[in-house]
C-alpha cells in the first residue's frame, strides 16, 4: 500500500496530470477574468485547493477542478519526492539535479511570494509626504484612541474579520464592536435625497442621516468597491466583563471622508472605515511627478515620480527618481510607478514587499546552468563518440 | 528473493525522508488559511506630521499648460462610464433593449491629428472604408451648440454607428464620440445634441 503511494506521488505521470491541470487552469482563469476580475479568479482559481462551484451564495458546493494551491503544492512534492526516490550521484547527472533544483525553488519562491507577499498603492499629490501604503484590496475598521496629546493609539480591524465575526472584542478596546451589517459593496445616499425608500440604519454620526444600498461586489480591475458596515459600540464592564447599554450604532463606510469621533470614559476615540494601513519606518515625499504624452495624444510616453525618502531611524536623506521598469528599492520594499491620477495632480506608486522576490532569478539561473551542463555534456559525448568512429 | 527483500529496504529507506517531505510541504500550504493580514493590529502613531522634504522650486516654463475647465450637463439616462486614462471623461446609456452606448470626452494638445486622419480611424473602428478628401466634406458638418460652433461626423457602420464632434480651442483639441448599436445610437441622438449644445468653457480657467 505504502509503496504504491510513494510511487504515486513520484511519478511522472503525476508531474504530466498537475502540468496538464495547471494549463488548464490558467486558461480558465484567464476566460474567467472576463466576467470575475483578476482579483476574484486569483482567489477562486489560484489561492485554493479547489475550484468550487457555484462560486458562492448557495448552500451546496462541489469541488470543479484542483486550484492552484493544490496542483502546485502536488507539483513541488511530486518534483522534490522524485528526486529524492531517484537520486543518484554522479557528475553526469549534476545538469539534471540542477535544473530539478531550480524548478523546486521557482515553485517553492511563487508559494511563498503568495503568502507573504504584500502589494499596496502609495497615492501622493506634489509635495505630499506618507509615512504609509494602502492596500487596494482590503478594508480594515480602524478603532483610534487619540486622547494621549503625544500620540494616537489605533486598532486596525481587518475587513475579512468584520465579514466573519459578528462580536469582536481586543484588549486595547474598552468596548465590543458588533457588526450589525456588512455590505462588501454599497451606495451611501443622504435619506433627504434618496427616493428608493431606504431608511438609514445607523442611529449616530453621520450614519444617522444616510442609507446603505447593497450592490454586487465589483470585479473589474478599474473598479473600487465602497465597502461599508453598521456597528454597535457596546462597552465592556472592566471590573465584571459583562457588557453595558449600548452606545449606538454608527455607519462606516469607505465613503465617508472624515472619521467619525465618540467619547466613553473621558477617552476620545475616532471610527473609520479606510484601505488597511502598511506604516513604513519611512516617509516619501512627491517632489514632482512628470508625464510626458506622444506629441498630440494622450498617450503616456513617459511617466515619472521625483521622490525623496527621509529614514531618521538610519538618518538616510536621499532623491530617486522612480519610472517605468527603474522601481526604488527601500527596507525590503520595491516601489514602482503604477499610474497617476486623471489631470495628473497625483502619481500612485505601487509598493511591493516582497521577502522572496529573488528566488525566480535564483531558480532561473540555476536551471539555465543545468541546462548548459546537461546539454555541453551531450555535445561533449557525442563528438567523442563522432571522433573516435572518424579514427576506426 | 533477496532483491525483492533489499527492494522493499529501499523504499522504506526512502519513505523516511519523503514522509517528513509530506509533513513539510503541508505545513507549507498551512499557513494559508491564517496570514497574519487577517489578525488585528494594534499599533501606536506619534501625533507630530509626517517628515517631508522641502519641496524643489519647479522651473516654470516646465509646468504643463493647464486643462481649461469645461462644464456640461448630462442628458438622462447617461451615467458614469469606465473610466480610461485615455479619456477626460466617459459615459454610458443604456438602451431599452439593454444595448449600450459609449459615450467618451478626449481632449489632446494641439489639433489632435487631421480631419481626414480622424474619421477614416472612427470609420475603420466599425469596419467603414476610407474616404478621400472630396467625399470627406460631404460627410463633415457643422453642429451650433450655445456656446461653442462643432465639426461633427455621422458614421453608419454595418452593425455600428459613430457619432463625433469636435472643437479647437486654445491650443487644445476636444473630442466627443458616441459609439454603440445602430438603433441604440439613433435614439441616444438627440440627447447628444443636447450634451453638445450645453458644453461650455469657463473663462476663468485654472
Amino acid at each position: 500500500m505504502l509503496s504504491k503511494v510513494v510511487d504515486l506521488i513520484t511519478s511522472l505521470k503525476l508531474t504530466i496530470a498537475c502540468l496538464v491541470a495547471a494549463m488548464v487552469l490558467v486558461l480558465a482563469g484567464t476566460f474567467a477574468q472576463v466576467h470575475f476580475g483578476i482579483r476574484l479568479v486569483q482567489q477562486r482559481y489560484f489561492q485554493s485547493l479547489f475550484v468550487w462551484w457555484p462560486p458562492e451564495g448557495r448552500s451546496f458546493k462541489i469541488p470543479l477542478f484542483p486550484g492552484g494551491y493544490l496542483v502546485g503544492g502536488l507539483l513541488l512534492i511530486n518534483l522534490i519526492a522524485a528526486q529524492v526516490r531517484r537520486f543518484q550521484w554522479t557528475w553526469r547527472k549534476l545538469g539534471i539535479h540542477l535544473i530539478h533544483a531550480g524548478l523546486i525553488i521557482m515553485l517553492a519562491g511563487g508559494l511563498f511570494t503568495d503568502l507573504f507577499a504584500v502589494e499596496s498603492h502609495m497615492r501622493l499629490t506634489n509635495g505630499e509626504a506618507k509615512n504609509y501604503s494602502e492596500d487596494t484590496r482590503q478594508d480594515e475598521l480602524a478603532a483610534i484612541d487619540i486622547t494621549n496629546p503625544e500620540f494616537d493609539q489605533v486598532t486596525a480591524i481587518p475587513e475579512t474579520m468584520l465579514r466573519r465575526i459578528r462580536i469582536i472584542e481586543h484588549p486595547s478596546l474598552p468596548f465590543q464592536i458588533v457588526v450589525r451589517n456588512f455590505f462588501p459593496n454599497s451606495r451611501l445616499q443622504m435619506v433627504s435625497e434618496s427616493r428608493n425608500g431606504l431608511q438609514p440604519i445607523a442611529n449616530r454620526g453621520v450614519g444617522a442621516q444616510v442609507t446603505v444600498q447593497p450592490l454586487a461586489r465589483a470585479t473589474a480591475a478599474d473598479e473600487q468597491n465602497i465597502v461599508t458596515a453598521v456597528i454597535e459600540i457596546i462597552p465592556v464592564d472592566l471590573a465584571s466583563g459583562g457588557t453595558q447599554v449600548s452606545l449606538g450604532r454608527w455607519l462606516v463606510s469607505d465613503a465617508l471622508g472624515a472619521p467619525q469621533t465618540f467619547s466613553w470614559m473621558n477617552r476620545t476615540w475616532q471610527l473609520a472605515m479606510r484601505p488597511a494601513r502598511y506604516y513604513k519606518p519611512y516617509s516619501v515625499t512627491l517632489q514632482k511627478f512628470t508625464h510626458e504624452r506622444y506629441a498630440g495624444t494622450e498617450i503616456p510616453k513617459n511617466f515619472a515620480s521625483r521622490v525623496t525618502l527621509i529614514d531618521s531611524e538610519r538618518s538616510s536623506n536621499r532623491d530617486a527618481l522612480i519610472y517605468m521598469n527603474h522601481p526604488l528599492r527601500y527596507r525590503g520594499d520595491t516601489f514602482y510607478q503604477a499610474g497617476f491620477q486623471k489631470d495628473d495632480s497625483a502619481t500612485i506608486l505601487q509598493v511591493v514587499h516582497n521577502p522572496t522576490f529573488f528566488a525566480p532569478y535564483v531558480a532561473c539561473v540555476i536551471v539555465a546552468a543545468g541546462l548548459i551542463l546537461q546539454f555541453g555534456y551531450h555535445l561533449y559525448a557525442f563528438a567523442r563518440q563522432r571522433r573516435g568512429t572518424a579514427n576506426v | 528473493m533477496i532483491s525483492g527483500v533489499t527492494g522493499k529496504i529501499d523504499i522504506f529507506m526512502k519513505l523516511s525522508v519523503i514522509r517528513p517531505l509530506f509533513l513539510g510541504g503541508l505545513v507549507i500550504l498551512m499557513p494559508a488559511c491564517d496570514r497574519n493580514d487577517q489578525q488585528i493590529k494594534v499599533y501606536r502613531l506619534v501625533k507630530a506630521p509626517v517628515e517631508s522634504a522641502p519641496l524643489e522650486q519647479a522651473a516654470p516654463e516646465s509646468s504643463p499648460p493647464a486643462t481649461p475647465q469645461i462644464k456640461w450637463e448630462l442628458p438622462d439616462g447617461w451615467g458614469e462610464g469606465s473610466p480610461s486614462t485615455m479619456r477626460y471623461a466617459s459615459f454610458a446609456a443604456t438602451g431599452e433593449n439593454g444595448e449600450k452606448v459609449d459615450i467618451s470626452v478626449v481632449t489632446f494638445l494641439g489639433d489632435g491629428g487631421n480631419d481626414l486622419d480622424n474619421v477614416n480611424r472612427w470609420r475603420q473602428q466599425i469596419g467603414l472604408a476610407h474616404v478621400d478628401v472630396a467625399e470627406l466634406n460631404s460627410i463633415i458638418a457643422p453642429f451650433q451648440g450655445k456656446q461653442i460652433n462643432f465639426l461633427t461626423a455621422d458614421m453608419i457602420g454595418p452593425n455600428s454607428r459613430t457619432l463625433a464632434a469636435w472643437v479647437r480651442r486654445e491650443g487644445r483639441s476636444w473630442f466627443f464620440k458616441l459609439t454603440g448599436p445602430k438603433d441604440a445610437v439613433e435614439k441616444q441622438k438627440p440627447n447628444f445634441a443636447r450634451f453638445l449644445q450645453s458644453i461650455r468653457f469657463e473663462k476663468d480657467a485654472v
